[in-house]
């Protein structure tokens, strides 16, 4: 106790090296403080993306029946029996965090599907009808006299019937079980007719009654299958519904429900979670209470053989989704032990779906590799958890080196101040040791006073850091903020983030606490050592003079130097430690430059890549006015925007429709067109091709405005033809004469083979390689507002690096320019179809000039088929005055993503987020950089100052022996500059070596350091020499 | 003739607490060829005055004069260089350089160099009894003695007439002691240096040519 307030003492009785010493580890502590609060900020809020973003995979298979939802596919059964070892061990693996397969359960209820015309077979019914007139020879008055099957309940009503397409001949009078398909006439209400009488599931369209049981029972086997499948829907138990994949997408959403107790879960409640659409049909809540029959199925569902009733009961809504167009009676049942279901094949194609850990999904599809040549297909999400941490993960990169640099500032801080406090008092070390007080009793006396100023040093840096703390946070908030949009900058991906994840990193005193400890912990460490080294060099000294010892064994070269600067090259030379810490030093102060100037450099350079490559995209799709007339806009704008000195590279660009690759075409084949079976069958068809790539028509897949907001500005080629060639490849010119004036025309036209670029990815994940022709099911939607469903066969001419998450297939083509006269029309090419085996071409989207002014002569614009231009501006200053012409010529600021509105035509929104957001980016590392630079120089101004310093004894001898002062100066001046200029070049050459750019940067950052450390070493040799500097003469060793 | 004068020396250490006269109105003279003592307790003001007289400060008051010229006129730099040498208690070698070259240092200062320089330094050396070995040795592999014995070479090699010493044994067992002071004699009625050891050392005293005392900062009666 007495050695500790004896050293308590010694600090308060020096109040100016206590202050000065008190300053030191405040400003340690507060730094310290502040970069542990970066770092841990960013740590976490990667952490929290982790918890925020889920990876989903869904695995499918790419049968004979793809994609349709309804059948049931032998193959897959097949394919999944072949490979259940393979995907159990793609289940286990270390990547995947769970499994959910497919749920092969459907479930029954009368309420169900009652009032809409979704179903499979809507209008299908067996009935057992008398005929009591004819009009004519096929058509027939009769009467139902039972209902076998059907959806609304047609007995006793009285209907009209057709012969069937068989040819069998009806008579009137009898009676015969028919099966077709019927409709409530609503012109004669009570009535029935049939549009449509011909075999159901292969049962015969009709039979005369009484033809016996046999005959009879296909027809009672038909009505239960159409049971099954008119008044059934999906059911599927899961244990995290917003894993599901549709869900997962954002393709539905919860839009209402209420909270699903654990307790609730624990006592099996029967609950359920409806879609919007079937919940509004069937006019239901949530809390109201559907009737189920729910059955297990064994193979296809639809066979009722293959069904066992699992379940029956009345279940309550809580919960309903919107936006489930593609699912409209799906019912989500939760059920933990789903996750732990056998593996089935079941009807439809997806066979179940993985939930992946973050950031794992290459070494997932690596991991999956052998099943994609198995027919199998994945389709990954990861909701932009990419897009938002990579960003992070630089800022996280750039928190280490600051933590690194501060722990760097500490340790200089918390030695020199340990060692100056101690050196100052090595005497009195000595002598307290001498007098008798023991290792101990010195050791607390020093670790008294340094403690006690290391926690008020802490504690006042805390203080400071917490003050700091909400700027710092603030600007960093701003930063993520960012990325929690569809702001891409720096992302090598292009995954749109289109949730809200907020930075808020919450106060931790254990940061604080952690920057205190390593205060304690270094003060505590180095007071000791530098205590315990000035007791033990004494021992050590009194030892070897008794013992006559010498401490080196070293013999000088005879030095054949002179002049002026001879004792500054003799320093050099000998003092070898010195000079590699300072080499050291200066090594890796030019490397840190390069490092930092590199990366700011970088960052400034794609921002300047980023505004090279900038190209504000255009789409002039008119599709409110098209659905209300058929008719399209004027294309004329766009074009002579294109025309301007305002763009260059114009790229058109026509939208397409969707498409879905199904495989890979043997040479001679032919893709099979099956007939769809139903609306369902179709609509379903329909909305999961919809749901899949973008079918892109292109003059330029690299300037594609699709991937115009990518880090590179565009997608890069792989193989294949050049971006170039693959345009030119279906371009011609066709001379004629004008139809209305007889005049020569020159028409361009796009009527190339059927080619087609295909991300690399999607090609890996399906086998597809170059050259191969692959048939594809293409939907989109026609000017009569009708869905299109065909299947195409195009030849893989090229194949593209994709921005991950976007899977889109460009085609050919180009716009075509007719002169005529003054005007200019452009026509959109003539043929959307690409192959002649197709049937499927778009019948109307060649507009002749007399169209086009019948277009606008009721008020229309005539206009392209779902067409835009992208561009580049020539000058980007521009920007004010492109958005003048484009108001002008009619062209307004709406986004297309609101389809009341007429058009969308320049999307500068993300240029300039993005920009400014490059900007703030680039001022917020510049902002850090500068203060790790004046760190830099405040470290090196004072290690110079220091190594100048600790040569006072030398200054002093060489005054005391009469040297110039200018000699004394310029020998310990030339020898620093010598060093670290040495030091510095070295780090210049091995950043040449490493193959990183010198930048200029570099060079004046570095020529600053050199600056700094010469003026500190001249400051502190001008200083020392004044007349005090001949103390160190009688100063003890 | 006195090669040195103290008239009326003063010299005060200031600061902001307080003033210490540590030199209140010496004065001496000193000759070629004659060893002095300089002898008195602790704070008595004798190094203060062996440094005013080597040239590394002035008087507050008063003159010391070298050969009837004022330190005050004169550039001190080229005094302490071709006037006055000095040697430390604590030898005040340079770390780096050979005993050679820290021999030789002073002469090329003003103005000797290469072979010649290294000749009359390894003359110097065998002069102070040390081996030829110990030229290209760095002090720091010599003992206290040695190194004190290089400290005087080093002194020579100034070719000054004026030699003063601050405690020269005050870092050495006896028999290095004696060797330094039978150098010092040496050099003084060998070699005609003025020769002023500032030293606590009775022994020393005793062997000198004459002896000046100071108490508080003023010379006591001389006594010879």
């Amino acid at each position: 106790m007495q050695a500790a307030r004896n050293g308590l003492k010694s600090a308060v009785r020096t109040p100016g090296k206590t202050l000065l010493f008190v300053l030191i580890l405040t400003v340690t502590a507060a730094l310290l403080t502040v970069s542990c609060c970066v770092f841990g900020a960013v740590r976490g809020y990667l952490g929290n993306c982790n918890d925020y973003f889920r990876t989903i995979a869904e695995l499918e298979y790419m049968g004979q029946n793809y994609p349709d939802q309804a059948v049931f596919d032998e193959g897959c059964a097949a394919a999944l029996e072949a490979n259940r070892d393979t995907i159990s061990a793609l289940i286990a693996s270390d990547s995947v965090l769970a499994w959910e397969p497919a749920s092969a359960d459907l479930m029954i209820s009368p309420l169900i599907h009652r009032k809409d015309n979704t179903v499979p077979d809507p209008d299908a019914a067996i009935l057992r009808i008398r005929l009591y007139n004819s009009y004519d020879s096929d058509s027939f008055n009769g009467l139902v006299t039972e209902t076998l099957y059907s959806r609304k309940d047609h007995t006793n009503l009285l209907i009209t019937i057709l012969t069937p397409a068989d040819g069998t001949k009806l008579e009137v009078g009898k009676t015969y079980l028919m099966a077709g398909r019927f409709f409530r006439n609503i012109f004669q209400p009570g009535k029935v007719s049939v549009y449509e009488n011909d075999r159901i599931n292969d049962v015969p369209a009709v039979i005369p009654d009484g033809s016996g049981e046999e005959a009879e029972a296909p027809f009672r086997r038909s009505a239960e299958l159409l049971h099954v499948k008119n008044d059934s829907c999906r059911v599927t138990y899961t244990a995290a519904i917003e894993d599901l994949y549709p869900i997962h997408q954002q393709v539905m959403f919860l839009t209402e429900g209420r909270f699903f107790t654990q307790a609730e879960y624990d006592a099996k409640a029967k609950v359920c979670v409806v879609s919007e659409k079937a919940a509004g049909l069937l006019m239901l809540h949530v809390g109201d209470k559907i009737p189920f029959t729910v059955f297990h199925g064994n193979g296809d569902l639809y066979n009722t053989a293959n069904l066992t009733e699992t379940d029956s009961g009345e279940y309550e809504i809580i919960g309903i989704l919107s936006h489930a167009d593609a699912y409209p009676y799906w019912v989500f049942l939760p059920d933990a032990a789903a996750a732990n279901a056998e593996l089935r094949p079941v009807n439809g194609y997806s066979i179940g779906q993985f939930r992946l850990k973050n950031g794992q999904v290459s070494a997932f599809l690596d991991a999956a590799a052998p099943l994609l040549k198995q027919g199998f297909r994945l389709n990954v999400y990861d909701q932009g958890y990419a897009a938002a941490t990579e960003p992070m993960e630089e800022l996280l990169f750039l928190s280490v080196v600051f933590l690194a640099v501060c722990l760097l500032l500490a340790f200089c801080a918390m030695s020199l101040q340990s060692h100056i406090f101690i050196s100052r008092q090595r005497e009195t070390a000595r002598t307290m040791y001498a007098l008798g007080s023991g290792k101990k009793h010195v050791c607390v006396y020093f670790l008294t006073a340094a403690l006690a100023l290391t926690l008020v040093g802490a504690v006042l840096g805390a203080v400071i850091g917490i003050l700091a703390e909400d700027g710092v946070f603030g600007i960093m908030r701003r930063f993520a903020s960012q990325y929690a949009t569809q702001d891409l900058r720096f992302s090598a991906t292009r995954l749109a983030v289109t949730r809200t994840l907020n930075f808020d990193p919450v106060f931790s005193a254990g940061t604080y606490l952690l920057a205190a400890g390593i205060l304690v912990v270094g003060t505590t460490a180095f007071t000791l050592f530098f205590t315990l080294g000035a007791m033990k060099k004494r021992k050590n000294a009194s030892k070897k003079k008794s013992a006559g010892q010498r401490p080196h064994k070293r013999v000088a070269r005879v030095s054949r130097l002179s002049g002026f600067f001879k004792y500054a090259l003799l320093s050099l030379r000998r003092s070898r430690a010195r000079a590699g810490a300072v080499l050291l030093l200066g090594l890796a102060a030019a490397l840190f430059f390069g490092q930092l100037t590199a990366s700011l450099d970088g960052y400034r350079e794609q921002l300047a890549a980023y505004r090279a490559n900038a190209a504000l995209s255009g789409t002039a799709t008119d599709y409110y006015g098209k659905l209300i007339s058929g008719l399209n806009i004027d294309p004329r704008p766009i074009v002579n925007l294109a025309d301007s000195d305002l763009v260059k590279d114009c790229c058109f660009t026509t939208s397409l429709g969707h498409i879905k690759v199904l495989k890979v075409l043997e040479e001679g084949e032919k893709p099979s067109y099956e007939r769809f079976q139903s609306a369902f069958q179709f609509d379903s068809t329909f909305l999961e091709v919809n749901r899949g790539s973008v079918w892109t028509g292109t003059s330029s897949v690299s300037h594609n405005p699709l991937y115009h907001y990518t880090q590179e500005g565009s997608v890069t080629w792989l193989e294949g033809y050049s971006d170039a060639d693959f345009i030119q490849l279906v371009e011609y010119e066709k001379k004629f004469n004008d139809p209305f004036t007889g005049k020569p025309m020159i028409e361009k036209y796009w009527a190339g083979p059927s080619i087609c670029a295909l991300p690399r990815s999607m090609m890996e994940a399906q086998g597809i390689r170059l050259g191969d022709r692959i048939d594809t099911l293409v939907a989109f939607t026609d000017e009569s507002a009708d869905d299109q469903l065909f299947h195409l066969v195009f030849t893989v001419a090229a194949s593209y690096e994709a921005p991950a998450g976007s899977s889109a297939v460009f085609c050919p083509v180009t716009f075509l320019r007719t002169t005529y006269q003054d005007e200019t029309y452009y026509l959109p090419p003539d043929k959307m179809g690409v192959d002649e085996d197709t049937r499927y071409l778009i019948k109307k989207n060649y507009w002749t000039r007399k169209e086009l002014f019948d277009a606008q002569s009721i008020g229309l614009s005539a206009a392209l088929n779902y067409s835009g231009l992208s561009f580049t501006l020539t000058d980007i200053n521009r920007l004010d005055e492109l958005r003048q012409v484009l108001d002008e010529a009619g062209f307004t600021w709406v986004h297309s993503g609101d389809r009341t509105k007429d058009f969308a035509v320049i999307e500068d929104e993300v240029y300039l987020n993005t920009t400014h957001s490059m900007e703030r980016q680039i001022q917020y590392v510049s902002f850090l950089y500068d203060a790790l630079y004046l760190l830099a120089g405040v470290i090196g101004f004072a290690l110079a100052w220091l190594l100048v310093l600790s040569r006072r004894r030398e200054i002093a001898v060489m005054r005391a022996l009469g040297t110039q002062p200018g000699r004394i100066v310029g020998n310990f001046l030339l020898e620093q500059l010598l060093l670290m200029s040495v030091g510095l070049a070295l780090g210049v050459v091995v950043t040449i070596l490493t193959g990183a750019a010198l930048r200029r940067a570099q060079l004046l950052l570095t020529a600053a350091f050199l600056g700094v450390w010469a003026m500190s070493a001249l400051i502190c040799l001008v200083t020392g020499l004044h007349k005090k500097s001949f103390a160190a003469l009688t100063e003890p060793e | 003739m006195s090669i040195l004068e103290v008239h009326g020396v003063t010299y005060r250490y200031e600061n902001k607490y307080q003033t210490v006269n540590a030199l209140n109105g010496v004065d001496c003279a000193f000759e070629e060829g004659q060893l002095y003592a300089l002898v008195g307790k602790s704070g008595s003001g004798k190094s203060t005055l062996l440094s005013l007289m080597a040239g590394l400060m002035l008087p507050t008051e008063g003159e010391i004069l070298f050969e009837g010229k004022a330190t005050a006129s004169i550039n001190l730099n080229r005094y302490r260089r071709e006037n006055a040498a000095v040697i430390y208690q604590s030898f005040r070698l340079l770390p780096l350089l050979t005993v050679s070259e820290n021999v030789t240092y002073p002469m090329e200062l003003r103005g000797f160099k290469g072979k010649q320089a290294r000749e009359k330094a390894a003359e110097l050396i065998a002069r102070v009894g040390l081996p030829e070995t110990v030229l290209n040795r760095f002090p720091d592999m010599l003992s206290g003695g040695e190194q004190q014995r290089v400290a005087v070479a080093r002194a020579m090699s100034m070719d000054t007439k004026l030699l003063l010493a601050d405690e020269p044994t005050g870092n050495l067992d006896t028999e290095n002691s004696r060797l330094i002071i039978d150098l010092l004699l040496k050099l003084a009625h060998e070699d005609g240096y003025c020769v002023v050891v500032v030293t606590h050392d009775l022994d020393i005293a005793a062997r000198a040519d004459r002896v000046f005392r100071m108490r508080d900062g003023k010379l006591a009666p001389e006594e010879s």
